[in-house]
């Protein structure tokens, strides 16, 4: 058991996430494929995804200020992140959700 | 004790702020690179979700220009996006579709039955007709193929709607075309059953008085060289040549008229002198139709006009009154007034009801037992182009059993 092994010990078991989105659109598909790509990849079994659909349920937007579409919100582990786009760039996900050096060290 | 660390306030403050900026340029450098494909505003009266221009603008055009609503649901029957043909057909704007529920619009007895469509989940490929209501709270009878799809993991419905009521319209109209070409096919048809018999008439006389001839001569028979009997066969053979002629210059006018090629040579003429030169000429023919009287009442009428179209007309007013006037006064004027030159006939004959009076001046049309009656119902309709082309009118004033008149007028400059 090294050390890093020791530090994902204390990490939360379950990653919460939410994606916000407009619309059943391609877009809105490509970024929640891109986002369960990166999460089965990294956080096999550890994460969670919730869509929120601001075209849906446009009040659900304010709680986190959103102001483009897609935005994709870390609630947990804490602290929150933010991070905006259609998640298409990987390493940027990985490093927004604090889990970069986890991909580096399971590799 | 509370102490207050204003410095360490204004840190926290910084620290918002620049996370703020941070995030705004996660926006902006989103929005450049194609990542982010919406914004939403906050503070207006709602907040708006506003789509940024997308990579798939050829297919958005596509959509936008199809003739059929176009529309994509969730699978709770939200609307993701409509296309402009889809809102005309509410009568309601995108914006306010987009994020609607379609059962807003769905007549609520149709509700039930979309939702069971819907409920087939990835199995939905369905088309059926369902009323919708429109802004105005209209019903519109449309047929909504639904099929759906699934989209890089996510369920997407895709409807088409097709608007029936426009179909509808459509279907009646060709079938009323239809009918119209029916029917002129059909007058077509009667058209030339009539002009053959017409034309076959005084042909069989022509052929009687050539056998008749030939056979005279043959036998050496002296009534051959009967002087007396050749000019009266001359006399016929000539009159029945004459309407073999008229009948052939009718059929050639409907066929000039038909492309467009009737011809007018307008000139400086009286048309008084016309008038009386005309019933002079038809003396015969109101004699022999054992009219005792023609009243004529004229006063000089002068005009650009072409003679020989005018002079058709007449003529085919005269004859249509020796025709139907049952042999009984006819009567003849002939006016200027407001420099319109005003032609009547008039007769004591049957007269024709309000019915027949819209129909007389169509082509084909002969009225009343059409048996008793020669010709191929087409002077008044040939009469009607050439006043029409002397920019005048031409009508008919009648009541059944009180005889009928015919007029026309035509100004005189």
């Amino acid at each position: 058991m090294n050390l890093t092994n020791n530090f994902n010990f204390f990490e939360p078991a379950i990653f919460e996430l939410r994606l916000y989105v407009a619309g059943g659109t391609s877009e809105s598909a490509s970024a929640l494929r891109n986002l369960k790509e990166i999460c089965e990849i990294n956080l096999k079994g550890r994460y969670r995804i919730e869509v929120i659909d601001l075209l849906l349920n446009p009040q659900l937007a304010k709680g986190d200020q959103i102001i483009a579409i897609p935005t994709l919100i870390k609630k947990i582990p804490l602290p929150l992140k933010k991070i905006i786009g259609d998640l298409s760039d990987t390493d940027k996900v990985l490093v927004g959700l604090n889990i970069k050096q986890v991909k580096k060290n399971e590799s | 004790m509370k102490v207050n660390f204003p410095g360490m306030s204004y840190q926290k403050e910084i620290k918002s702020l620049k996370e703020k900026i941070k995030e705004y340029e996660q926006v902006i450098f989103a929005v450049q690179n194609k990542q982010a494909f919406a914004v939403r505003l906050e503070g207006f009266s709602e907040n708006k979700i506003i789509p940024l221009i997308n990579t798939n603008q050829n297919y958005q055009l596509l959509l936008e220009s199809m003739n059929e609503g176009a529309a994509t649901l969730s699978t709770l029957g939200v609307i993701y996006y409509c296309n402009k043909r889809f809102s005309e057909m509410l009568e309601i704007s995108n914006d306010e579709i987009i994020g609607s529920s379609i059962y807003t619009y769905i007549k609520s007895e149709d509700a039930l039955n979309f939702n069971k469509i819907l409920k087939l989940g990835k199995e939905i490929k369905k088309s059926e007709v369902f009323m919708l209501k429109t802004k105005k709270n209209q019903f519109i009878s449309l047929n909504l193929s639904l099929t759906s799809y699934e989209l890089k993991g996510v369920d997407v419905i895709s409807l088409v709607a097709t608007d029936l009521t426009l179909e509808n319209v459509r279907l009646k109209e060709s079938e009323i075309l239809a009918k119209k070409l029916e029917l002129a096919i059909k007058s077509k048809d009667e058209f030339i059953s009539i002009a053959s018999h017409e034309l076959k008439t005084p042909l069989t006389s022509l052929l009687l008085q050539a056998q008749i001839q030939s056979r005279l001569i043959l036998r050496n028979d002296p009534k051959a060289f009967d002087e007396i009997r050749i000019k009266l066969s001359a006399q016929q053979v000539e009159q029945l040549v004459l309407k073999l002629n008229r009948l052939i210059d009718d059929m050639l006018d409907i066929s000039r008229i038909n492309s467009g090629k009737l011809s007018f040579k307008k000139e400086k003429m009286d048309l008084e002198k016309l008038t009386l030169n005309i019933i002079e000429r038809m003396k015969p023919q109101f004699l022999s139709a054992k009219y005792l009287e023609v009243k004529v009442s004229t006063s000089e009428a002068i005009g650009i006009w072409d003679s020989q179209r005018i002079e058709q007309v007449i003529v085919n007013l005269l004859s249509n009154s020796i025709k139907y006037g049952a042999g009984k006064q006819v009567s003849v004027s002939l006016s200027v007034k407001n420099k319109m030159a005003r032609f009547s006939v008039s007769d004591l004959g049957g007269g024709i009801t309000k019915e027949d009076q819209s129909k007389i001046f169509g082509r084909f049309q002969r009225i009343g037992d059409v048996t008793k009656v020669e010709g191929l119902g087409l002077g008044l309709y040939i009469a009607q182009q050439i006043i029409e082309a002397h920019n005048g009118k031409i009508w008919v004033e009648s009541e059944p059993g009180k005889g009928s008149t015919f007029i026309f007028e035509i100004p005189t400059e």
